[in-house]
């Protein structure tokens, strides 16, 4: 005992009291851990940022001096310039402003295709997964075939003959990606309406209803709001290949996509015209797609990092 | 085993007349007359009414479709509307080049995702596994039409190496050539498989290292490089069937985008050509005939990883898997 | 004493999220040759990770911590290169793991398994069908009838029990001198775990081999074990022959543990002892003796100090206040004090 602790008669008396030992409480809420994860990783945080800045680009795209639309044969071509950051295109409209609210179809695009998607997936997942039975066995067969279909082909018949237009894009593109949001959820759903607390409310009489919304909705938030991300990616991905096809959002009004459409007939002399837009693309892509793994990683402890 | 194989077939049917049916009735309820392409102002109103009565457009839809089906299933897919000749041999003689093109774009993202996926996985965490996970990220992040034209832009415009459009130069007819055609459509179609098996692939690899039959092989004295050649890659790669046929679809719809960028002379170009042109009936076989490919791309898939997993081989009749 | 392995001042931390976790805290033991040595201990006191050292497994985020050694056979293990590991392990020790399902490969043979550690360690020269040969006299001697087809037989074919002997013929057939067995019988169904017992008593006699038992089923170690190491919170709190800790337990929580189960030597009206609460939180493990929190005896100075390790002699050690003449000894059912059973 050569501590230089002193010990006294006290010392080897009885404890008084047990110390309660509680363990260490880690305080981790949903939104700091998205936070930390974030902040443990660059790219993220440049995702975080570029979306930051391409989204409230694309809302300030009226306070440019330009014109989307206006034709000015005259100045058709401009390499790029002060007054003209991407140049101008074929028809002398300003490119970066053309960019700027191409941005926004192809955002509003994305985000509502996203929201629509969610909104079906979820519905027919937790409707699916909670009441079960037959029907459940019946919604998800009927998944399973959505699941299975080729997507991009009975989208691009669908565009062919449907009357082109954002909306129509949307709930295109919504009806085929709704099923894999669906799976998500009714498998969390199922998980969850065994747990005890569910059981409890149950028994306590609440409604199914309630017991939905209220207990089962904010469980399955975490895969939710990862699906959404990676929603906003892939909408904005199919939106433009079908643009650039012609059979989502036509010229004049633009989307990122139908700029590259345009812009492939210059392709081999105003290589620059694609570059833009297409980058626009990639980017944008990239940084939902990445935000969506950072918060897979958040939300969805099991993952193996 | 055989039930197994029955049930998929089964459910292969099944998807192709889901596909078929739904096609059918967009087209059908699709705004604007198919017949008005057919039908010029100077007809008569009986020359009217037998295109009309030709096209079948007479008849309700469920009637439409039944006989479209009858005859498709005897491989008759009608005549072109724009073409006035047999849909069949129109395809047919486009699909060798689009399978080619398919089929080795498949083969070089196996052979590059497998690798790159697998030494990510093993060294994850470390500059090469963010360099290979990065280029991932690019791959499904970049529309593949769009990395396409980016290629174009560096090697026909600016380095003048490779040609941009077709599968032959005029007048020439060397396989050398058509290799050169190929080099950038099979390297775009290749990029956006790629993706996600490269991201498969490492995850699972991390998945598989993780587990405890690998560090039981490690207290046998084995070398970390024989567990990854020797138990893990095996484990890894079953999947890989899997995602394999997944990609058929992948495939197919960038055959469509592809080919279109490319001007590569196959199916999808053509069926893109139709669409155009609103020719329902080529339309129809083209769907018809890529959905094939896809679903039995998934069907082959299936029975495949039924063969090479022992666990379903030889319980395939008990519950599935774990 | 003929003594195998020499654990000193064995240390290993994992860096976690909420910080370091110190899994093992600066212990010692010895193992003796062709004797069992039994490591117990409630679930995450640091067994696993002790017998995970002396394999060299311990990977990221764990790392063992400076100062540490393993001398077996005159040479500290933990000095080896990758390549010496690669011949140690599976060559002079082997561990067998609690669930043989995971612990095989599932897309792998058996025999292929069997023969992949004598592969590793064939200096001989054997050929593939020599091996082959090996793995099936091996099969034979842990009791697998027909074991030619068994060597062609996939992971999940086989019974639980039958796994287990699979594993067993694995780690046995380089014949090594140290055998892990990371609770080999948690996973089986008491006769099953019954058999598996008795089959390692005898390989035991037939090999020749040291054994590491890793349990916490006071049965099993009662029954096989020569001598017990007692681990608590990642530290030893007592060691000593099997007599000695079955019989004379020194420490309380050898004491509790000791009478948690039941046994058919003890009076029947006797109570079972339980232990009140939970191991403590090993990020921030706890000054003095990290039992103390749980302890019905425990004593002022209990949470200051970490009482010293005392020799009782013959190898029976102990590290609690309650061996010091001024505790406070009133009401403790077991034996206090300084000298071994008076």
């Amino acid at each position: 005992m050569e501590n230089n602790l002193v010990l006294n008669e006290k010392s080897f008396q009885r404890m008084e009291k047990k110390q309660k030992d509680l363990g260490v409480v880690y305080h981790r809420s949903i939104w700091k851990d998205v936070k930390k994860e974030i902040k443990s990783n660059p790219m993220a945080v440049f995702a975080c940022i570029f979306l930051a800045v391409i989204i409230i680009a694309c809302l300030l795209a009226p306070l440019s001096p330009y014109d989307p639309n206006k034709l000015d044969i005259a100045n058709k071509f401009l390499a790029p310039s002060l007054q003209h950051p991407f140049g101008t295109d074929e028809y002398g409209r300003d490119y970066f402003t053309r960019a700027l609210y191409g941005g926004r179809v192809s955002l509003l695009v994305g985000f509502s295709a996203m929201f629509v998607t969610i909104c079906i997936g979820t519905t027919i997942g937790i409707f699916s997964g909670y009441i079960g039975g037959k029907l459940d066995m019946l919604l998800m067969r009927f998944t399973d075939i959505f699941l299975a279909l080729p997507s991009m082909l009975l989208m691009v018949v669908l565009n062919s003959f449907l009357k082109p237009g954002m909306t129509t894009l949307i709930l295109v593109l919504s009806l085929f990606s709704w099923a894999s949001v669906a799976r998500i959820t009714r498998a969390e759903t199922m998980s969850l309406k065994e747990r005890d607390y569910v059981i409890a409310s149950k028994n306590l009489g609440a409604s199914s209803v309630l017991i939905a919304v209220k207990h089962i909705l904010p469980n399955i938030l975490g895969p939710v709001i990862v699906a959404a991300s990676l929603g906003v990616a892939s909408a904005i991905l199919t939106e433009s290949s079908l643009s650039f096809l012609g059979l989502g959002i036509s010229i004049p009004h633009a989307s990122w996509g139908s700029m590259l459409q345009g812009a492939q007939s210059y392709i081999l002399d105003k290589p620059m015209m694609a570059v833009y837009p297409g980058l626009l693309i990639l980017l944008t892509v990239l940084s939902f797609n990445i935000l969506g793994d950072v918060l897979r990683s958040a939300l969805e402890p099991k993952i193996v990092k | 085993m055989l039930k197994y194989c029955l049930k998929k077939a089964g459910q292969v049917a099944i998807v192709m007349l889901l596909i078929s049916f739904f096609s059918f009735a967009i087209i059908d309820l699709a705004p604007g007359d198919i017949s008005s392409m057919y039908i010029t102002e100077d007809m008569t109103e009986e020359e009217k009414a037998i295109v009309i009565e030709k096209l079948g457009l007479d008849k309700s839809m469920p009637e439409q479709y039944l006989a479209w089906l009858g005859e498709a299933l005897k491989g008759n897919f009608g005549v072109s509307l724009s073409y006035k000749t047999p849909v069949m041999p129109m395809l047919t003689k486009r699909l060798p080049s689009t399978i080619l093109l398919m089929g080795t774009s498949l083969a070089v993202s196996l052979a590059l995702s497998i690798p790159l996926g697998l030494i990510a996985g093993y060294k994850k965490n470390t500059w090469i596994d963010n360099a290979i996970s990065g280029f991932a990220y690019f791959g499904m992040s970049i529309p593949s039409f769009y990395f396409g034209m980016l290629m174009i832009i560096l090697f026909t415009a600016t380095l003048h190496l490779l040609p941009s459009s077709g599968m032959h130069s005029v007048g020439v007819n060397t396989p050398i050539d058509t290799l050169m055609h190929m080099i950038m459509p099979v390297m775009t179609m290749a990029l956006s498989s790629m993706a996600s098996k490269v991201r498969y692939v490492r995850a699972n690899t991390i998945g598989q290292l993780s587990e405890e039959y690998v560090l039981a092989a490690k207290a046998k004295g084995t070398s970390p490089v024989k567990i990854l050649f020797k138990h893990v890659l095996k484990n890894t790669l079953l999947p890989i069937i899997t995602i394999v046929g997944m990609n058929m679809a992948s495939l197919v719809c960038g055959s469509f985008i592809i080919e279109s960028v490319f001007g590569w002379p196959g199916i999808g170009s053509f069926a893109m050509e139709a669409i155009g042109k609103r020719d329902y009936t080529i339309i129809m076989a083209y769907i018809m005939l890529s959905g094939f490919i896809l679903v039995m791309g998934n069907f082959v898939a299936d029975i495949l990883y039924s063969f090479a997993d022992p666990r379903i081989k030889r319980g395939i009749d008990v519950a599935n898997g774990k | 004493m003929n003594t195998l392995v020499e654990i000193k001042n064995l240390s290993v931390s994992y860096f976690t999220y909420a910080g370091e976790v110190q899994s093992v805290r600066d212990i010692s033991f010895s193992i003796e040759k062709g004797k069992t040595t039994a490591l117990v201990g409630e679930s995450g006191c640091g067994k696993s990770v002790t017998s995970k050292s002396l394999m060299g497994l311990i990977e990221k985020p764990g790392v063992i911590k400076e100062g540490s050694q393993i001398i077996y056979n005159g040479k500290n293990i933990l000095d080896f290169n990758p390549k010496e590991w690669n011949a140690f392990r599976g060559k002079e020790c082997s561990m067998i793991f609690q669930d043989a399902l995971v612990s095989l490969n599932p897309t792998m043979m058996v025999g292929k398994q069997i023969m992949e550690n004598l592969e590793n360690h064939n200096e001989e020269g054997l050929s593939k069908g020599e091996l082959r040969k090996k793995a099936k006299e091996m099969l034979d001697m842990v009791g697998i009838p027909d074991a030619e087809s068994c060597l062609n037989k996939y992971p999940h074919e086989l019974s639980g029990g039958m796994r287990q002997r699979v594993m067993i013929a694995t780690a046995l057939i380089t014949h090594p001198t140290l055998l892990i067995a990371d609770e080999p019988t948690t996973a089986l169904d008491v006769t099953i775990q019954a058999q598996i017992l008795e089959l390692m008593k005898d390989l035991q006699k037939k090999l020749g081999m040291a054994i590491i038992m890793i349990t916490h089923d006071l049965g099993v170690v009662a029954d096989i074990c020569d001598d017990i190491v007692v681990m608590y919170a990642g530290k030893i709190v007592e060691k000593g022959s099997n007599e000695d800790i079955f019989y004379h337990p020194r420490h309380p929580y050898t004491w509790a543990l000791m009478n948690s189960v039941p046994r058919l030597d003890l009076d029947s009206k006797e109570e079972l002892v339980t232990i009140e609460g939970t191991i403590p939180d090993m990020i921030h493990p706890p000054k003095g003796c990290a039992f103390c929190s749980r302890c019905p005896y425990a004593m002022n100075i209990c949470a200051e100090q970490t009482p010293e390790v005392l020799d009782l002699g013959n190898g029976h050690e102990v590290s609690c206040w309650l061996t010091d003449p001024r505790a406070d000894v009133s009401g403790v059912p077991f034996q206090t004090g300084g000298v071994d059973h008076e």
